[in-house]
C-alpha cells in the first residue's frame, strides 16, 4: 500500500434509507480516492441497493461489527495497493468537505499517521448530554492511556496513511474508538485531529442505545485497563 | 453415603461415560473435551468405588462434611471447565470471523472479475 490513490471505506448496516444521500455527497470526494462500501450482514436490502446502483460493495454473509467491516475494507486496501484509508460513517452524517479537508491534510503532512475528523474541534457537541458524558469519559480514558488530548473519540471519520493501515492490520481490537486510539498511539502513531461539522442522524437509528451505551463504556473501560497493563496488542 | 446410593451414582456416571465415549466416536464432541469428561467422570467413579477417598479430600479441603467438599471441588470443576469453554468460544469466534471475511473478499473477487476482464 505505497500508491498515491486512497480508498474511502464505508460500513454500511441497515443503512438503506442512507444510501443516496452517501453516494450523492460522494460524487464531490477528492477525485484520487476511491470508494469501498462494506454490506455488513445488513437485512434490509441495503447490500442490493448499493449493487444495483452500481457500488463497489464487499458483503459481509453475517453482521460481524462496525469494526470488521473497518477490518474488511482495510485488507482490501492493502490488497489493492492503496496509499491511504479513510473511514466514512455509512448513515450519512459525515460530509465530503470533511473528508476531503482530511486528504488535503494527508498530503501536505504525510508524517501525521492517523487523523480525526473531530466534532468537538469544530465546536459542536454530542446529540445528548447523556452521550457527551460518555464520550468525555472514553477521552479522560485515552489521555490517562496515551497521555495525548483526543477531544472525539468516538469519530468515525479517519484518515490512515500506509504506516497506521499497516500498523491496524496487526493490532488484535475489540473496539474501533478508544481502544483503537490507545493501541494506535502507543505503537507511536502520530495522531492529529481536525475540525469538521456532524449533520444530524436522518435515517435508520445510531448503534449507541442506553443499555448498549453503559455496557460500552463497560467495555471500553475494561480494554483502556487491559491496555493499561499489557501494552501491547499484537497479532 | 449407603451402599445403594453408591451404586445407583456409578451406574449413572457409567451410563455418562458410555454417552461421552459414543459422542466422541460420532465427532459430535471433540477429543480434548471428550477427555476432560472422561477423566472427570472416571475420577467420580474412584470416589465411588475406593473405600475412604472421599473422606480423605474431605479432611484434605478441611470441610467438615464429604458433601461440602463434593460440592467445593464441583466448584473448581466447573469453573475450569467454564474458563476453558470461554477460551474454547473466543478461538472459534476469531475463525469465524477470518473465515467470513476471506468469503467476503473472494466473492467480490469473483464478482469483479468479469467486469475487470471488460476494462
Amino acid at each position: 500500500m505505497t500508491g498515491d490513490r486512497g480508498l474511502i471505506i464505508i460500513p454500511m448496516y441497515n443503512e438503506a434509507g442512507s444510501i443516496e444521500r452517501v453516494r450523492a455527497r460522494l460524487e464531490q470526494r477528492d477525485p484520487a480516492c476511491d470508494v469501498v462500501f462494506i454490506n455488513d450482514g445488513s437485512r434490509d436490502g441495503c447490500g442490493k441497493l448499493l449493487e444495483a446502483a452500481g457500488c463497489n460493495v464487499i458483503h459481509h454473509p453475517i453482521n460481524l461489527g462496525y469494526l470488521e467491516a473497518l477490518r474488511s475494507g482495510l485488507e482490501y486496501g492493502l490488497a489493492n495497493g492503496y496509499g491511504f484509508v479513510a473511514f466514512f460513517d455509512g448513515d450519512g452524517q459525515h460530509r465530503i468537505e470533511d473528508l476531503n479537508q482530511l486528504v488535503q491534510h494527508h498530503r501536505a503532512h504525510p508524517e501525521d499517521d492517523l487523523l480525526i475528523g473531530s466534532r468537538y474541534l469544530g465546536g459542536q457537541r454530542a446529540a445528548s448530554g447523556l452521550r457527551h458524558l460518555v464520550g468525555q469519559t472514553y477521552a479522560l480514558f485515552v489521555r490517562l492511556a496515551t497521555r495525548q488530548t483526543i477531544y472525539d473519540v468516538t469519530s468515525g471519520l479517519k484518515l490512515l496513511n500506509h504506516r497506521a493501515a499497516e500498523t491496524m492490520r496487526g493490532l488484535v481490537l475489540e473496539d474501533g474508538h478508544a481502544e483503537f486510539l490507545v493501541f494506535m498511539s502507543r505503537s507511536g502513531c502520530r495522531i492529529r485531529e481536525l475540525p469538521i461539522q456532524v449533520e444530524a442522524r436522518r435515517q435508520g437509528t445510531s448503534m449507541y442505545h442506553l443499555s448498549k451505551m453503559i455496557l460500552y463504556t463497560l467495555r471500553t473501560s475494561f480494554l483502556v485497563v487491559l491496555a493499561l497493563l499489557t501494552g501491547s496488542s499484537k497479532r | 453415603m449407603l451402599p445403594e446410593q453408591r451404586l445407583v451414582t456409578a451406574i449413572i456416571v457409567m451410563v455418562l461415560l458410555v454417552i461421552v465415549l459414543r459422542l466422541v466416536r460420532r465427532q459430535r464432541l471433540s477429543v480434548t473435551s471428550g477427555l476432560l469428561w472422561t477423566g472427570l467422570l472416571i475420577a467420580g467413579l474412584a470416589i465411588l468405588a475406593v473405600p475412604g477417598l472421599l473422606e480423605g479430600i474431605t479432611a484434605l479441603t478441611g470441610a467438615k462434611f464429604p458433601v461440602s467438599a463434593i460440592t467445593l471441588l464441583a466448584f473448581v470443576v466447573i469453573t475450569l471447565f467454564f474458563f476453558y469453554f470461554s477460551i474454547v468460544v473466543q478461538r472459534l469466534e476469531r475463525r469465524h470471523v477470518e473465515l467470513v471475511r476471506t468469503i467476503a473478499l473472494m466473492e467480490h473477487r469473483l464478482r469483479e472479475r468479469p467486469r475487470a476482464s471488460q476494462q
